[in-house]
């Protein structure tokens, strides 16, 4: 329970975060929100020998809209994307995920940038960034990085974060008004739980309304990390919603053949799959349903 | 609602509870909040094995560190096999650790940091052995044994039978026979367990604790330790919840052990962890039933075995087994029962009493087959359940007298409530509605053997302050609410006048303590005796100065008056202060008892009257079922609960609330897994209790039939408010999708599986569900 006595820095601003992780190389780790962190190191499963603290850094949190790209810090907590109105107009999939995350103390804390860092399987904002092709910008003392989210998880807690480098901000192409996500999650109760299987489905129309033209369809829970189901994502564009949606079964066993679940206390492996098949339906003709809506001729 | 009240104008009045407002503003003391001048913090050491010899235990690098003030296994402790019940406990482990969390160790240091630090110095060296975990293996041929003095790990047997048996089987036109199992399952009180524990120079030791049973539990602690239960004090502070899970447990004998052995006071609060690993959870119940009925639906046999899992030791397993052997036989009217009860050694977490006590296991059980009758009788259950309930004046087949009884009534009124009858016609796919039923006690008379009854002590001030004192236990549940709100009734004040004292076996009479429902019907009875002995004493006074003699004198609204001079009044304040001046400072004290007419059961027949009363109670419910997840939502509860009349209607309406959301828990989430021996879910975040976005509405419906032993015609909601939930909605479930859930809790693959092979509904109706999860 007691955590092992370690240097505690809060970091101005972003440089120098980056140049003390920099010089403490692997002995150093990074607070954000402390959800997770801090638990681990009463648990000793984390004994670092600096902790540098982002929380006093100006302007990390930042959630805007500028060149056609969407832009949020890494430090804005889940509370604050859940309730975004930018991102409620324009990518409502990460507020549903960022709003079922843990309990209200647990969004008020923690943050998006953690929940990425953490690499959880099941972390769920992670399967809505898959979704929407997000990028994450590291920042290291030589300069910085954009890393796409499908290729930033290698494993359970295990990322491409170069080292000495922090995840900095998360953006993504605002989605078109004739788009629409969704994303569902399997929980054992309807609130403060882990998500044991979740579906992240984003789709937009062309132009005209009369073809999805991009689809994003990603995967938490059911394998090492978030996965994206391409297979699934081809069965929807270049085709109309209606035609879409007749593909909804397809969808789902597509998404199946994506998961690599494993038997555990929460659930087995089959009925994740089972729920995935589900979920991806369910998700598929939500949006579909929503879009075939958007692109009717107002 | 019931009888029309008489003009009380304390009792039957909703009111909060006296402690809420400080809960609420964060300033109540718990026990985890006290804190004693140079006060040590211990930390257990615990077996990571759920069976192994203990070949070595090296403290001496723990003993070292700095900060560390004791260190204390088996070779500190007086070495007697103890127990609440048996002879099956140490305090600690001597040879062998038998589960996963059995105390091996324990430190107390100056902060619980350092106690933490020096746990992982301590140095045991294990021969791990076989286990056994599952109540069934545990007592089939060659299972690995727990205690090698109880062969086949049978650590109880009891048996019971009234009737003949077969002769009521041969009279059913419907049996209906099937095996269930419910989990082993946590109370998840808001404090874990805490204690602080302190010896004086005499050898006198103090426990601060959390207990539901301070006076019994003393006897238990005095032989643990070898010393006179004089020499043990017990003070009950506020504490955080309890549901039958705070009795004995090794958490106070340990700190007790470590206080002794530092000459400091030792506070030694269980993290949630250690509270999931060696608390005492709920005894699992293989119950396998037989239930017949005529062709008009009337019972006409019961038979049923009963395995239960009492884990490492015994705490109250073998006699929570004996209560789901029986108990439910006097909820109807049956004639020819017969059980049998094993309670098994298994090497997990030593199970006993929650909310319910073996009841609520057989309670689910028998509604099940209650519904599965009426299928094959082709009657409506709740008609079926009317047909056969126990009725006021009636005598159960154990003889159990049945005072009043609202069984009926709770039935009309939850059924009216809820719709029953149309929505039972009209069924709509993928929706469900199920109606179970209970019966409890108020007390149980062999439980401890000496006595049942209740008892209190009321003061009143010079200053007029009336302080009532008694030895039951408020957990939470707010019985120090209806024990004022009685005194106040009895005494003519009102509630601001009234004060309850914390618990100390020091001052406190000695009451048994919060199990059995017994609360308010045995306590109340005993302050409201204590009250009226304060209130003569009183009237005496006033008629002296009212120059009447005192029988002519009453008391009510703050004001002592002749009752055939109603404006010959004096105030309540004047009484008590001449009261006192006449005596020379002496305080006026009543002291009360109430002897309940129960009847201790025959050691054979096992007929007696267990009971001053027995509570009844019906509950509804409505489900929906995902049709593609196998997910059950529990969409509405009606609860009508015969309570006699209730004292302090909104803390009923509470329990009701509570009960419905731990029986819940039960029925859809809460289950002890256990792996290769070891508990794999000891935190909340895969122990999963609901949250008030699984609760559903629910109305809760008093009925309020006076009951004649009752204090105010009360008796007790504190378990029937959670025994007939679980068949409610498991019912309710089967009314869905035709599945029959024989297993606790529902898991909703294998509900799905089942529905897929009865061929219910299929994903096709997916389409209907609501695509969107609620965002909170």
């Amino acid at each position: 329970m007691r955590i092992t006595p370690l240097e505690y820095v809060t970091a101005d601003n972003l440089s120098q975060a980056v140049e003390l992780l920099d010089s403490a190389g692997p002995q150093a780790a990074v607070l954000a929100g402390g959800t997770d962190l801090v638990l681990n190191l009463k648990k000793k499963r984390a004994c670092p020998c600096i902790l540098v603290s982002l929380q006093a850094i100006d302007g990390i949190d930042r959630i805007c809209l500028e060149n056609g790209m969407i832009r949020i810090g890494a430090m804005a907590t889940h509370d604050r994307l859940a309730r975004h109105p930018l991102l409620r107009e324009k990518a409502d999939i990460l507020c549903q995920a960022a709003g079922l995350i843990g309990s209200w103390q647990i969004r008020n804390a923690g943050t998006i940038g953690g929940n990425i860092c953490n690499a959880s399987p099941a972390g769920d904002a992670l399967p809505p960034l898959l979704a929407l092709d997000a990028a994450f910008v590291t920042a290291g003392t030589v300069g910085e990085t954009v890393i796409s989210a499908r290729n930033f998880f290698t494993g359970p807690g295990q990322t491409r974060l170069p080292s000495g480098h922090l995840l900095k901000e998360i953006r993504f192409p605002c989605p078109p008004a004739n788009a629409a996500g969704c994303y569902m999650k399997l929980r054992r109760r309807k609130a403060v739980d882990i998500s044991i299987a979740g579906v992240a489905f984003q789709a937009a129309l062309n132009e005209e309304g009369t073809q999805v033209a991009s689809a994003g369809i990603a995967l938490g829970g059911v394998a090492p990390t978030p996965v994206r189901v391409p297979g699934a994502e081809d069965l929807i564009t270049g085709r109309s919603p209606k035609e879409a949606l007749e593909n909804a079964r397809a969808i789902g066993a597509a998404c199946v053949a994506a998961a690599s679940p494993i038997d555990d206390l929460r659930a087995s492996a089959d009925y994740k799959r089972t729920i995935v098949n589900v979920f991806a339906q369910r998700c598929a003709r939500h949006v579909l349903t929503t879009l075939k809506e958007k692109g009717k001729p107002q | 609602m019931g009888n029309p009240a008489p003009p009380y104008d304390v009792v039957g009045k909703s009111v909060p509870q006296l402690a809420a407002r400080e809960k609420a503003a964060g300033l109540t003391r718990f026990v985890t909040d006290l804190s004693l001048p140079r006060m040590l913090h211990g930390r257990v050491l615990r077996s990571p094995h759920p069976h192994a010899r203990i070949l070595h235990i090296d403290t001496r690098k723990a003993k070292a560190l700095p900060g560390v003030k004791a260190v204390a296994t088996w070779e500190d402790t007086p070495k007697i096999k103890f127990g609440p019940r048996s002879e099956d406990w140490t305090i600690f482990a001597s040879d062998k650790a038998r589960f996963h969390g059995d105390e091996v160790a324990a430190v107390a240091a100056v902060d619980p940091d350092t106690a933490e630090e020096a746990l992982d110095l301590i140095r045991v060296d294990y021969e791990v052995c076989p286990h056994v975990v599952s109540p069934l293996a545990a007592i089939a041929p060659g299972a690995p044994l727990v205690h090698e003095e109880s062969p086949g790990n049978v650590a109880a047997e009891f048996n019971i039978s009234a009737g003949n048996i077969d002769q009521g089987f041969d009279r059913a036109f419907a049996v209906y026979e099937d095996s269930y199992y419910t989990s082993q399952v946590y109370q998840a009180y808001m404090e874990p367990m805490s204690v602080i524990a302190e010896t004086d120079l005499s050898g006198r030791l103090t426990l601060y604790t959390g207990t539901q049973i301070p006076n019994m539990m003393r006897m238990t602690y005095a032989k643990a330790l070898g010393i006179p239960p004089e020499d043990i004090r017990i003070v009950v502070p506020e504490y955080g919840g309890a549901f039958g899970g705070k009795m004995e447990n090794n958490i106070h004998l340990v700190a007790a052990v470590l206080a002794k052995k530092a000459g400091l006071p030792v506070k030694l609060t269980y993290t949630r962890h250690e509270d999931f690993l060696a608390g005492n959870p709920r005894v699992p119940m293989h119950i396998d039933i037989r239930l017949g009925a005529t062709r008009e639906g009337i019972l006409t046999a019961k038979d049923v075995r009963v395995v239960g899992g009492a884990g490492a030791r015994l705490v109250y397993s073998q006699v929570i087994v004996s209560t789901a052997c029986y108990r439910v036989d006097s909820l109807y009217r049956f004639k020819n029962v017969r059980a049998r009860g094993i309670t098994a050694y298994t090497n997990t977490v030593p199970t006993a009493c929650y909310r319910g006590f073996g009841n609520s296991q057989s309670t689910f059980v028998l509604e099940s087959a209650m519904d599965e009758l009426a299928l094959r009788l082709n009657m409506d259950p709740a008609e079926l359940r009317i047909k056969n309930g126990m009725g006021a004046g009636e005598t159960s087949v154990h003889g159990w007298k049945i005072g009043s009884s609202g069984l009926k009534e709770c039935v009309e009124k939850a059924t009216d409530a809820i719709g029953w009858k149309e929505k039972r016609k009209v069924k709509q796919p993928l929706k469900g509605i199920g109606l179970a039923c209970c019966n409890h006690v108020s007390g149980n008379r062999p439980f401890a053997r000496e006595f049942d009854g209740g008892s209190a002590m009321v003061r009143v001030g010079k200053d007029g302050r009336v302080m009532v004192f008694h030895g039951e236990s408020d957990m939470g549940q707010g019985q120090n609410t209806t024990f004022a709100q009685i005194a106040a009734e009895t005494l003519g004040v009102p509630l601001s006048r009234v004060h309850v004292a914390q618990v100390d076996t020091d001052v406190s009479p000695f009451g048994l303590g919060s199990f059995a429902t017994r609360g308010t019907l045995m306590g109340g009875n005993g302050v409201m005796a204590a009250a009226k002995k304060a209130l003569a004493q009183l009237a005496e006074t006033a008629g002296n100065i009212l120059c009447v003699p005192p029988e002519r004198i009453t008391c009510r609204r703050d004001m002592f008056y002749d009752v055939d001079a109603p404006d010959k009044q004096l105030s309540f304040g004047v009484v008590a202060s001449q009261a006192t001046i006449a005596r020379h400072g002496a305080p006026v004290v009543g002291t009360g008892f109430y002897k309940p007419p129960t009847e201790l059961p025959d050691p054979e027949t096992k007929q007696g009257n267990i009971s001053p009363a027995y509570p009844f109670g019906c509950q509804i419910a409505e489900v929906d079922i995902d049709p593609d997840t196998g997910q059950v939502t529990v969409t509405r509860m009606a609860a009508a609960h015969d309570v006699g009349r209730a004292i302090n209607p909104m803390s009923v309406e509470g329990q009701i609330q509570g009960g419905i959301a731990q029986g819940l828990g039960w029925t859809l989430m809460e289950d002890m897994h256990y792996g290769q021996g070891r508990l794999l879910n000891a935190d909340f975040v895969d122990y999963i209790v609901p949250s008030a976005f699984d609760m559903p509405k629910i109305d809760a419906i008093l009925v309020e039939p006076e009951e004649p032993n009752g204090p105010y015609g009360a008796k007790g909601i504190g378990e029937p408010a959670l025994n007939p939930t679980m068949a409610a909605i498991t019912n309710a479930i089967h009314n869905a999708t035709g599945v029959r859930i024989t297993t606790l809790p529902v898991n909703p693959a294998q509900l799905l599986a089942r529905m897929k092979a009865a061929g219910s509904p299929g994903p096709e109706l997916a389409r209907n569900q609501n695509d969107r999860q609620d965002t909170h």
